[in-house]
């Protein structure tokens, strides 16, 4: 908590801000990326939007007022981010947002970093159909293993509201899973 | 009421396994699917991924924002250039009188042949008894026998 209140007052320092940035960048370069590519999907859109995530971050510290943890509030940007990034490429590609999320999974099968089984890409399928709350939760919770407290922060609902929702998701996707397994 | 309250509430009658609520989320659906995951990443791609990446980025941005601006800039310059070139074309067509003509004419000395005097000129104009007296004109004609040559050509 000290390191990251150090963090912070390193980046809103003019002289220190660089030195901070590099290490900012080093922490959390990972787990952001992750965040992004569950959401995006490709590696190529993922890296865009990583890297403007971070020009945000930049640009945008000395707004940050700590009311929030650094990384909730990174994980804000970089969720708003994907979020905007696949509805401009829904409006200029596509006549809807789900004729775009199906191509994004199919396209999946050909993608070179992409290694899942049928099963996997099936999973990606399900998700994919999910309402966007729903699909956040659930790749936060389930494939990041976010705490529900941090989910409630990034996305701005209740806790009570995330897990109902969270809930609903999971129980999509065993009924679809099962259903798959079944034929 | 009293007797209630005696009741000693024992909280944990109920027990769970150790560890069970922790898992419980990645149980749900693991039973099917295994958490893994199945996305690659190009090899050494979190080494390139630097803050020297995101600041080259940065910069590009600004450059791109101060060409933006730069060719907007530009633009409403051209317009407001064409407005004043086209609304002072039209001024000038409005103002023009017989002197700026006569200036020109002066400064770039437009040459006309007689017949383009003729032209410009009706009777009225070549009326001069205003200006001279006929008898002058008569005598000067007899006073010069050479003259009539000129009437002639």
């Amino acid at each position: 908590m000290k390191n990251e209140s150090d963090l912070i007052k390193n980046l809103k320092n003019k002289t220190t801000k660089n030195q901070a940035f590099h290490l900012l960048v080093n922490q959390y370069k990972k787990p952001l990326y992750w965040h992004i590519r569950k959401l995006v999907l490709n590696h190529d859109d993922t890296d865009d939007v990583l890297q403007n995530t971070f020009v945000k971050v930049f640009r945008g510290i000395n707004k940050f007022k700590g009311d929030s943890k650094l990384y909730t509030w990174m994980y804000r940007i970089a969720t708003n981010e994907s979020l905007n990034f696949l509805k401009s490429k829904s409006k200029k590609y596509f006549h809807n947002s789900e004729e775009m999320f199906d191509l994004m999974v199919s396209n999946l099968k050909e993608d070179p970093y992409f290694n899942g089984d049928e099963l996997q890409y099936k999973l990606q399928l399900i998700i994919s159909k999910l309402p966007k709350k729903q699909k956040l939760v659930f790749q936060m919770k389930y494939e990041q293993d976010l705490k529900f407290k941090d989910i409630s922060e990034i996305l701005g609902t209740s806790v009570g509201s995330l897990k109902a929702s969270y809930h609903i998701a999971v129980k999509k996707i065993k009924k679809e899973i099962a259903e798959i397994q079944t034929f | 009421m009293s007797n209630k309250s005696k009741i000693p509430l024992i909280k944990s009658r109920f027990k769970i396994p150790k560890g069970y609520l922790k898992n419980f989320n990645s149980k749900l659906i693991s039973e099917f699917i295994p958490v893994t995951n199945d996305f690659l990443i190009p090899d050494e791609y979190f080494e390139y991924i630097s803050s020297r990446v995101i600041k080259q980025k940065i910069r590009s941005g600004k450059i791109r924002y101060l060409k933006n601006v730069f060719y907007r800039a530009s633009s409403v310059a051209a317009i407001f250039v064409l407005v004043f070139t086209v609304y002072n074309l039209f001024k000038f067509n409005k103002e023009i009188n017989y002197s700026d003509v006569m200036n020109y004419a002066d400064k770039h000395i437009i040459e006309l042949s007689t017949y383009d005097f003729i032209d410009l000129l009706d009777s009225d104009d070549l009326d001069f008894s205003e200006y001279v007296n006929y008898f002058d004109i008569e005598n000067y004609f007899i006073e010069n026998p050479s003259a009539e040559i000129i009437i002639y050509e």
